[in-house]
């Protein structure tokens, strides 16, 4: 009996996790909105991201003033996850209206999983170029920074993308995390002397043997919370760390500071899911949420830069100091959608047996 | 407990069919499902599993995993063991302790536990401290010895609970009375006991080695993509190769793999459990 009750309670209480999670309404003050692109208005939109302050941030610069504009409401879902996009449309069920979720998988399988968008609705001239595709615009700009331990090199630190794979003059763990979307393999290939227009096609042999030099050195993190983790713990010395974790690991107090020299940097999409109910008011949101004022708003809140190359976000000071995209800051390579939308289940198949191995 | 002959009337056949239904609905559709995908995804034919054999890593990892899951078997055995022996002997204030202990673990996140064990386990932790005390470098964090640790303790209870539950039920009078009959304490713990405990010791290691084999959160947590498990190999074809047929076809081997060693298990258990079945009726 008295383990049934126990049962019971644990049920209870992750159903309560479960419907907390899903339920983070929006809340701040509405910006500033344009005029509608399309004729409507109410509704529901079920908007699906990363969880946790990133998406309540994209709740505040996003959802609430688009709810304001339009008195649309929103049920936030998550984590954007490519696999339940595609077991819904295959199941006929879609339940998502708008993701925040990776440019490749929108471009592989536009049409098939994700819907064709109106384009004629965004001002792509707006987007950096390579960003946009028929079936999703970008929704926010990451560079993958590389950022050292300023407490064990400050006498001499590593000044270039190089000196993360030279393990004799740098000694020390590296942390990467073994996500191919973050932009690794360009990373280790910039740092062989690649130059930054020649990428692409990827020599993906030789950019694993880049990191099959330092591997013993090297740890693959799952995620970049668990690499954020690794630096702060002094785990490890040096990482390969998308911007926005970069920030929040430096606001949380590890003494980290960036290298600027060929950086990666690319996007998250933002899409609608095949078979989406809501379709022409999810576009209609698609085309708010990526004008300036929208965008500069998630990048002041979240740290990632603007994907609306007109948008003129105002950063504290940390955020500053890890901005690979000002002035003056080394070369910015976006990741090619292209490449890797036809390229990425080869490329993830021969890394995933390479880390495995 | 007197029977209730009232009740017969009542077929007991009955009584499974709501959770029969439930099963083969939750979970017998979709398992045949997955099955079926893959045998016919893209092709009708063996392209799944031909493939994922030749493609050099599986077939490492799936030894790899079975591997891990003997030995959390064998050291969660050892570890419970004789604790649901005290358990089983203790006063009852005593047991209620013991009972807590092992239940504390099941009222605390699988989250918190595994990442207790993170900041155990990593580079200058407390158990890196401890072993250089004595000149000893130990690295956990990453290894699949630190995943193994770390499992069996994480699975302790599913071995102790059935452990205790048998144990509980051996009528003790029959070691006095093989001791009374001349047998040494040794021999009648051997001959008497041991047999009589296999139920409880064969279930324990059905659940442990079963969620051994398809165990995510610590080898994710504390393991490396180098040292991966099957449960991180399926969670790469799903979620970042959205390959469902061939995570379907690892699906199913590690399906078969456990029904072939269940089958092993019920052959080899047999004779014990069946003389329990048989000193139970003396009772």
């Amino acid at each position: 009996m008295n383990r049934l009750k126990i049962a019971c309670g644990t049920a209870a209480l992750a159903m309560l996790a479960l419907s907390g999670c899903g339920s983070s309404e929006p809340s701040g003050p509405p910006a500033e909105v344009a005029a509608p692109v399309k004729d409507v208005k109410g509704g529901t939109l079920t908007f699906v991201s990363y969880g946790g302050p990133f998406q309540e941030n994209q709740g505040k610069a996003w959802l609430a003033p688009f709810t304001a504009a339009n008195e649309t409401t929103f049920n936030n879902d998550g984590p954007s996850d490519q696999a339940k996009i595609r077991a819904m449309v295959e199941g006929g069920k879609t339940t998502w209206d708008v993701v925040d979720g990776s440019p490749f998988f929108a471009r592989e399988f536009c049409g098939k999983y994700v819907e064709r968008l109106d384009l004629k609705q965004f001002d792509t001239a707006q987007f950096p170029k390579g960003t946009v595709n028929d079936c999703s615009v970008p929704a926010e700009r990451y560079g993958l920074l590389f950022v050292y331990n300023t407490e064990k090199f400050g006498a001499k630190p590593p000044t270039k993308v190089a000196d993360y794979f030279d393990t004799k003059a740098f000694p020390g763990k590296r942390g990467v995390v073994s996500d191919l979307s973050s932009g690794l393999l360009e990373a280790a290939l910039l740092a062989d002397g690649v130059a930054p227009g020649a990428l692409y096609p990827l020599d993906v042999d030789r950019a694993l043997g880049k990191f099959g030099a330092i591997r013993k050195d090297t740890i693959f993190a799952t995620n970049n919370g668990q690499l954020s983790q690794l630096l702060t713990d002094k785990q490890a010395d040096m990482g390969l760390i998308v911007t926005a974790r970069a920030i929040s690991t430096a606001k949380a107090g590890a003494p980290i500071a960036p290298v600027f020299d060929h950086t990666v940097s690319n996007v998250n999409a933002l899409f609608i899911p095949k078979g989406s109910p809501n379709k022409d008011l999810a576009t209609k949101f698609l085309a708010f949420a990526t004008k300036p004022e929208q965008s500069a708003r998630f990048s002041e809140l979240s740290g990632t830069a603007p994907a609306n190359t007109t948008a003129k976000p105002v950063y504290d000071a940390v955020t500053k100091k890890f901005d690979a995209f000002a002035e003056g800051r080394g070369t910015i390579t976006q990741m090619d959608v292209e490449w890797w939308a036809q390229n990425f289940n080869a490329t993830q198949q021969k890394f995933t047996i390479w880390l495995a191995g | 407990m007197p029977p209730r002959p009232a009740r017969r009337h009542v077929p007991r056949v009955l009584l499974f069919l709501p959770a029969l239904a439930l099963l083969a609905v939750a979970f017998g559709l979709p398992l045949l499902q997955i099955v079926l995908r893959s045998f016919t995804d893209p092709d009708v034919g063996l392209t799944n599993y031909t493939a994922m054999l030749d493609d050099g890593i599986t077939t490492t990892v799936i030894l790899r995993t079975l591997r891990v899951a003997v030995t959390v078997v064998v050291l969660a055995l050892l570890l419970a063991y004789p604790y649901a022996y005290v358990m089983s002997i203790a006063s009852p204030a005593g047991r209620a302790v013991l009972t807590t202990l092992v239940l504390l673990p099941f009222w605390t996140s699988l989250m918190a536990r595994n990442f207790a064990w993170l900041l155990l386990m990593q580079d200058g932790g407390p158990i890196q401290r401890f072993f250089s005390l004595f000149g000893l470098d130990v690295v956990l964090l990453g290894t699949t010895v630190g995943v193994t640790v770390a499992m069996t303790q994480v699975l302790l209870p599913f071995m102790v609970l059935p452990l205790y539950s048998s144990m509980q039920q051996i009528d003790r009078r029959l070691l006095q009375a093989a001791q009374s009959l001349g047998a040494k304490p040794r021999t009648a713990f051997r001959k008497i006991y041991l047999p009589l405990s296999a139920p409880g010791v064969v279930a324990g290691c059905t659940l442990v080695f079963i969620l051994s084999l398809g165990f995510y959160i610590t080898p994710a947590l504390l393991g490396s993509s180098q040292q991966s498990l099957v449960a991180q190999l399926l969670a790469i074809r799903t979620t970042a190769l959205l390959d469902f047929a061939g995570a379907g076809a690892l699906g199913t081997v590690l399906l078969v793999i456990t029904g072939l060693v269940l089958a092993v298990i019920g052959r080899f258990a047999r004779p014990a459990s069946s003389l329990a079945a048989a000193t139970g009726g003396v009772k």
